[in-house]
């Protein structure tokens, strides 16, 4: 193996550990399977071996084999726990491709994948400011007047600012999407109880849209079309019972304000 | 009042208290001098006659005996 930058000479287990580590992180961050597959083919293509992985929900089972299709070793990891991140996912490509491209060495590559995987610096005021204003254009799309979206703009503030307060405390995700949820649904019916504007039930509709989990779902359906089909139907089951939860919220909010379903 | 006013009440009563609170941390955390916006102290130090003590340590409590 030759790098077009400084030589370093990689062990096999070295090279087995960084794949891992590699693979561990990509699929934490909410890579699809192909992607994943894809991209770890490409290193271990660019650094000489082949890989066989088996994607489970909750595991990575990986085999290296040299050119010679000898088995070298196996590897079983867990995904990394982090939140779905689509800028650490877009680093961890852009890597494989550095690597594949001959751009870095293997030294260059360890301090490459620290740094794409190290938590992102995000102004957590800016983001909770953005998710309220794209909720409350959710509420326009959805035909709410100029109060709906006010309604729904504080609704999501509340509920999104008691999101981060939960997940900085490690509250269980389940749990945690019921109460903003609730939250989100009592503070929506603002205009329903006081008899504000004309649009009262999209308010009420749209104020939880922001907790919708769309990356589950999509990524399930991607894994699906390229048939991991234990990841797809995994993947599919924990973006219902989320949603679940989010309905669960919801009604009980509808309820506490009288607000009628059909 | 309705149970809709009194639960929709309490929720926005904590989303306020919450929100006040934050806004105080983020404003205490670029403060320049890190004074605390709310403190609890003596009324010594907000009433001052000249004479008295500056602490309670400084009394000379031999003075008291010959009383």
């Amino acid at each position: 193996m030759t790098n077009s930058k400084t030589s370093d000479h990689p062990s096999l287990k070295q090279r087995a550990a960084f794949i891992t580590d590699y693979s561990a992180w990509l699929l934490g961050c909410g890579a699809t399977c192909i992607r994943l597959e894809k991209n770890v083919s490409r290193i271990a293509r660019a650094w000489g071996m082949r890989v066989e992985i088996t994607i489970m929900p909750r595991h990575l089972h990986m085999s290296f084999y040299n050119a010679d299709n000898d088995v070298l070793l196996s590897t079983v990891l867990p995904p990394k726990k982090t939140p779905v991140s689509f800028s650490m996912n877009t680093r961890l490509s852009r890597l494989s491709w550095q690597i594949a491209d001959g751009e870095i060495s293997f030294s260059q590559a360890n301090a490459a994948l620290q740094q794409a995987v190290a938590p992102a610096r995000e102004n957590e005021w800016v983001l909770t400011l953005m998710v309220c204003f794209a909720n409350a254009s959710f509420c326009a799309l959805f035909g709410g007047d100029a109060i709906a979206m006010a309604v729904v703009w504080m609704a999501t503030l509340a509920g999104f600012m008691l999101k981060i307060f939960l997940l900085k405390r490690h509250c269980d995700h389940r749990f945690m999407m019921f109460l903003c949820a609730l939250t989100s649904s009592v503070l929506g019916a603002t205009d329903g109880l006081f008899s504000l504007g004309t649009t009262a039930a999209v308010a009420l509709g749209t104020s939880v849209l922001y907790l919708v989990p769309g990356i589950p779902f999509l990524n399930s359906f991607s894994d699906l079309i390229y048939r991991h089909y234990v990841c797809a139907f995994s993947r599919f089951t924990d973006a219902v019972v989320l949603t679940s939860c989010l309905s669960a919220g919801l009604c009980t909010g509808m309820w506490l304000m009288n607000v009628g379903m059909f | 009042m309705s149970t809709p006013f009194i639960v929709w009440s309490i929720i926005m009563a904590l989303f306020i208290i919450g929100l006040a609170l934050r806004l105080h941390s983020v404003v205490t955390r670029h403060s320049k001098s890190h004074l605390p916006a709310i403190s609890t102290g003596s009324e010594r130090e907000i009433i001052y006659i000249p004479g008295d003590q500056l602490h309670p340590d400084d009394y000379n409590y031999d003075e008291f005996e010959n009383l």
